[in-house]
């Protein structure tokens, strides 16, 4: 594993041509349609909003922000109704999430345990000797945490596959699914709202969203949305109220946005004056370029003409491997010397 | 009241007073009393025989005596516990006088039912910033309603707290909170819920607020009261609100009495209520002798002998809060290993803090969060 400080954000074969941004919170600062403007993101505007639940429907205050209407996918009701119909399903993505919370738990074993002697280490080095003993330790030690991500992703990316391969077949979710093909195929532009992260990945994987997505469309995804839209989904809270506040991958994201890893409210739920925590993230989930987004912020890719560079909005931050996090006062592209 | 940095700070202002006099007291421009590290430094100004620091702390003389520095100026230096928080009243005698009043140095007040005490922290005491006001944030809304009791003959106040975005088509936990309108007023319950909702470390919960006219009385684990919330007040929530099904969604909250009438009503009627929040319970009893409270907590003690007698399981999960400063904490302790005897998933935390509503404000979010864990970690909105 290269332990190398990552200034590629290149998009991968998925994404070539489309454009994509990623956004912070919408609710305090909303910036959506400054950005789909700024970026030539145009309609018809075709939402997933899953993550908001039975507040699905709810889209008023988005519609009112863009001055235009959006065409719903409603795959929050569709899925529960789907659910009553097809008992089998409804197991199906139950066990899922049994086998889900298990995988969780097999990974937090180690994931505790290899965290605290990357903080021990690095709390023990000191690079500006040069007899330092404890530096050379640290590239093992990040690879070790690095591959014991990777692993549980491969495994719930095995899981994933089996689950939502056999829920395919299923007759109650072939209507919808076809309703929501006609929308997406015919989309300008996918917005994906945030919520409940979980949620909003089987949403659209149940129903093939991104699979029937017209290849030209671009995608706006904020806060869930965005992180959903990458290659992996990390789940992150410096200070939660109770545990150990360990960031930890949740499983494979979709994989368009690649190389970036998204982490909305950053400046709420991260301590980013903490240097080791900062450096300690950003190291370990190298080569991705970890950019925060908070209230109203994006990173966006393909909106000057540039179809394989990410490029940081006003305010947005990357937080780099040495531990400092760069803001971006202007819009700047990812890993230009900063 | 003011934070020192530099060593022996105190020293040099107790020595500027001694020769200064008023005007020494009047340059410390931050007030009194001064923290510096551990120490913290009163001061009064004024003609009196003498004066003494009342703060309430168990274990400790209830009554310190300050001293003369100079004709008109009075001293005393104490020790602060690093992260302490510490109401208290100064007690001026003049001519016989007792007067208790709060600290004329001092803008750092606690508000209660009663009244306001001054306040001195340690060094390592913050305000929770999760109880503070915070406009950006979603914001809940307080219902007033109005529920005629059978049991009790008359009208009670009910302040309904529904959480931002409430809607008819979800369904909520109960939190039931005796003293509400204290919790609402003195702990600030309606930030801290909006603020810990919004964070996702609790779930949108709704929220009855009860306040009682004669709390000595029916919150001493009075069997009129226990029937008034679990056949009067909690039939209105199901009537009225969204409410989720069950005993995990069902709790009772309540400080000192409170805390007392929430375990003997979870006792009186077993399945109904899965958690408890717990705070600086008088869970007064006797094992031998007499109790020394006075008469308000006879049948507190009787209850809680009882219970120790015959102890059972009132509820899935228990979060005790009390201050090491109050006399409580004892009874609290107590209280701990017996619950969990019973099954009962508990767990007790302690502050350096007494009686009083900001120590109950400050250990909100370790309780709400312990029995109603929020989405914190799947919901990025």
């Amino acid at each position: 594993m290269v332990e190398s400080e990552n200034v590629s954000g290149r998009t991968g074969p998925a994404s070539v041509g489309r454009k994509i941004a990623l956004l912070g919170p919408q609710h305090a600062k909303p910036t959506l349609r400054g950005v789909l403007d700024g970026a030539g993101m145009e309609g018809p505007f075709v939402l997933v909003a899953a993550g908001w639940e039975e507040r699905e429907a709810e889209t008023g205050a988005l519609e009112s922000h863009l001055g235009t209407e959006v065409q719903n996918l409603g795959a929050w009701p569709a899925c529960e109704s789907a659910f009553e119909r097809d008992v089998k399903l409804r197991d199906l993505m139950f066990s899922r999430y049994d086998r889900m919370r298990e995988l969780s738990r097999i990974y937090h074993v180690r994931l505790s345990a290899e965290l605290a002697a990357l903080r021990d280490l690095l709390g023990r080095t000191k690079p500006s000797d040069p007899d330092d003993l404890v530096g050379p330790a640290l590239v093992p030690a990040f690879e070790a945490l690095r591959e014991l991500d990777a692993h549980h992703c491969a495994r719930v990316t095995e899981l994933n596959d089996e689950t939502f391969a056999a829920a395919a077949k299923s007759e109650a979710l072939k209507a919808d699914t076809d309703r929501m093909g006609e929308l997406l195929a015919g989309a300008g532009t996918l917005l994906i709202a945030g919520g409940h992260v979980g949620i909003l990945y089987n949403r659209m994987r149940l129903f093939q969203v991104t699979e029937s997505l017209n290849p030209s469309a671009s995608i706006a995804g904020w806060s869930a949305g965005a992180m959903v839209l990458t290659d992996r989904i990390v789940l992150f809270h410096d200070s939660p109220p109770r545990g150990a506040g360990d960031a930890e991958i949740h499983g494979p994201g979709f994989g368009l946005a690649h190389g970036i890893t998204a982490l909305p409210h950053a400046s709420t739920r991260l301590k980013l004056e903490d240097e080791a925590r900062v450096a300690i993230l950003s190291r370990r989930l190298a080569p991705s370029t970890v950019v925060a987004l908070d209230d109203g912020q994006a990173v966006i890719q393909g909106a000057n003409a540039d179809s394989t560079h990410w490029s940081l909005g006003e305010g947005a931050g990357w937080l780099r491997t040495d531990g400092s996090t760069f803001r971006a006062e202007a819009a700047t592209a990812v890993g230009a010397s900063q | 009241m003011s934070q020192l940095a530099e060593h022996d700070a105190l020293d040099a202002i107790q020595q500027k007073i001694a020769a200064e006099g008023p005007a020494a007291v009047e340059a410390v421009e931050s007030g009194f009393p001064v923290v510096d590290g551990n120490r913290a430094l009163f001061a009064f100004v004024g003609r009196a025989d003498e004066v003494r620091l009342h703060h309430w702390i168990f274990g400790l003389e209830s009554a310190q005596e300050f001293h003369r520095v100079h004709p008109e100026v009075w001293t005393l230096e104490i020790e602060v516990q690093e992260a302490a928080r510490v109401e208290y009243k100064l007690e001026v005698v003049t001519a016989g006088q007792h007067r208790l009043m709060r600290d004329p140095l001092n803008d750092q007040l606690a508000r209660d039912p009663f009244g306001a005490n001054s306040v001195v922290t340690g060094p390592a005491y913050v305000e929770p910033w999760w109880a503070l006001e915070d406009r950006a944030k979603r914001q809940g809304e307080v219902l007033e309603r109005q529920l005629k009791s059978d049991i009790f003959g008359d009208v009670r106040p009910l302040s309904i707290y529904l959480p931002p975005r409430y809607r008819e088509t979800r369904r909520y936990p109960l939190l039931i909170c005796h003293d509400g309108l204290d919790y609402l007023e003195f702990a600030g319950l309606k930030r801290v819920l909006d603020n810990l909702i919004d964070l996702q470390e609790i779930p949108p919960i709704i929220v009855c607020c009860t306040q009682s006219p004669n709390r000595i009385e029916e919150y001493a684990a009075n069997e009129r009261h226990a029937k008034f919330i679990a056949d009067e007040l909690v039939p209105l929530m199901e009537d009225e609100f969204s409410l989720l099904d069950g005993p995990s969604n069902r709790a009772l909250l309540g400080a000192s009495f409170g805390a007392v009438a929430s375990l003997h009503t979870a006792l009186q009627f077993p399945d109904r209520f899965g958690k408890l929040f717990l705070q600086s319970g008088s869970f007064a009893f006797t094992d031998i002798g007499p109790h020394g409270r006075g008469p308000v907590f006879d049948d507190v003690v009787r209850f809680v002998n009882r219970y120790r007698r015959n102890p059972s399981k009132p509820a899935t999960r228990v979060f005790l809060s009390c201050g090491t400063y109050e006399s409580l904490i004892v009874y609290n302790r107590s209280l701990l290993p017996l619950l969990q005897r019973q099954g009962v998933e508990a767990v007790l935390v302690e502050s350096q803090d007494g009686h009083n509503w900001e120590n109950w404000r400050d250990r909100l979010r370790d309780g709400l969060t312990w029995l109603f864990p929020g989405p914190l970690w799947m919901v990025y909105e």
